[in-house]
């Protein structure tokens, strides 16, 4: 028997009991699963990038009160928190990182990725963020600052990366294509207009 | 119930096509169906206020500061990732390979954290947990004892505490219709007369059983007509 197979009993044993005791329900479970798997991820996000690019309005009431901008889109904080929205600059790159766990702006970007939850990333984005950028392929000017931002569960936030150059034209669905998970955690800039990742 | 949160169609349906997901470009949300389900347990209990987020986060957090998960399956779990060395990691590929064997291992913390708490605030006990997990393997270890037509005896047996098997039927011979799958014993704490037959497990099988009304009443009923029951495992040998 492989471990996966040992932990799925638990959970199945674990899951057993507490429909038992009512304290969950299979319907809830199920909706819970589907919501994340398909419904929450990074398009949201790159839906609310979007916006920002193209309606200035939108942008200024998206940094001064994110949460309830956020909301306007029709994506509500999973958990309550607040959402934190910080904006990269040619002088400002921002990245995000959640030095004790794993706190992650579900209603916009969904679950974490894999390494966002390890603990190199943990470790490294707090005390060397440019050597975590240099290996993600994302090369920040000498002069420019770089902000380390540390969620926890009361706030999480989201960068909102450089409009790549180039499109003045693109229109909000174009430009969400641009629009990575990667770049709303920092770690990447958004793709440039020919759907790359930027250096 | 508190809300969970807002989309603005809840009733979209689920993406096609599976394997690429949206929350993660690296592959799905969820890689095992256990991951899911542990993660989606926390997530209830929260929406019908149990607990509040921050308190979750301190038992996740201190499970993924303090990772000596599982003890007793250390030997084929994912190996540990040692401490990062940095000068190793300058490179993207290792970096990132360092950061998917750690990260690997997050449903294990939360899957631990998610055990403590219940345990703590008295959901779910320690023992209750194990129990329920040996009652599971066991019952499925074994598997069925009788298959759809095999021809099996109504007991006549009497548990204290619990008996849903009706007089008119025990002793009479039946046909299994239907393996309707291991269930929860209501009462497992009630004792047979018959010491010889551990059947009180926390789990066993139910099935439904078809007697003939001929079987059950004599020649006189009406040779049309059949009763059908769904009994215990322990409520039946094999005829």
């Amino acid at each position: 028997m492989t471990s996966d197979d040992e932990v799925a009993l638990r959970v199945r044993a674990l899951e057993s009991l507490l429909l038992e005791k009512g304290l969950v329900e299979a319907p809830a479970i199920d909706e819970i699963i589907d919501l994340f798997e398909n419904r929450l991820g990074p398009q949201n996000g790159a839906r609310v990038v979007a916006r920002a690019w193209s309606d200035p309005a939108f942008k200024d009431r998206l940094l001064s009160n994110p949460t309830d901008a956020i909301v306007e889109l029709g994506f509500e904080a999973v958990q309550g928190e607040d959402m934190v929205v910080v904006e990269n600059t040619a002088a400002v790159h921002n990245i995000v990182v959640c030095t004790l766990c794993s706190c992650f702006p579900w209603a916009t970007m969904g679950l974490p990725p894999v390494w966002y939850k390890s603990a190199p990333y943990r470790a490294r984005a707090a005390s060397d963020p440019r050597g975590v950028l240099v290996e993600f392929g994302t090369n920040i000017a000498a002069e420019a600052e770089v902000r380390v931002w540390d969620s926890n569960a009361e706030l999480r936030y989201m960068v909102l990366p450089e409009r790549p150059a180039g499109t003045d034209g693109m229109s909000e669905d174009e430009l969400m294509a641009l629009v990575t998970r990667d770049s709303m955690i920092g770690v990447t800039r958004a793709l440039d207009v020919g759907g790359e990742v930027a250096p | 119930m508190r809300k969970l949160l807002g989309v603005p169609d809840l009733k979209m349906p689920a993406r096609q096509g599976g394997a690429a997901q949206p929350g993660d470009v690296q592959g799905p949300v969820f890689h095992e169906a256990w991951q899911a389900h542990a993660f989606a347990i926390v997530m209830n209990l929260y929406q019908t206020g149990q607990y509040t987020w921050p308190d979750w986060d301190d038992y996740l957090g201190h499970e993924i500061q303090s990772p000596d998960h599982f003890p007793d399956h250390s030997s084929d779990a994912a190996p540990q990732e040692p401490a990062p060395d940095d000068e190793s990691l300058r490179n993207y590929n290792k970096f990132l390979a360092a950061c998917e064997a750690d990260g690997a291992n997050y449903y294990h913390y939360w899957l631990a954290g998610l055990e403590k708490m219940l345990d703590v605030k008295g959901m779910v006990g320690r023992a209750e947990l194990e129990a329920r997990i040996a009652a599971i393997a066991k019952v499925e270890a074994e598997g069925p004892r009788f298959q759809t037509g095999d021809r099996v005896k109504a007991l006549d047996i009497e548990l204290q505490g619990h008996s849903h098997l009706p007089n008119y039927i025990r002793g009479t011979i039946g046909t299994i219709e239907h393996d309707r799958g291991a269930k929860v014993f209501p009462d497992s704490h009630a004792h047979s007369h018959d010491h010889d037959h551990e059947k009180t497990d926390a789990l066993q099988h139910v099935y439904t059983v078809r007697f003939q009304a001929t079987d059950i009443w004599g020649e006189t009923a009406d040779a049309r007509q059949s009763l059908n029951f769904s009994l215990w495992d322990y409520q039946l040998e094999a005829a």
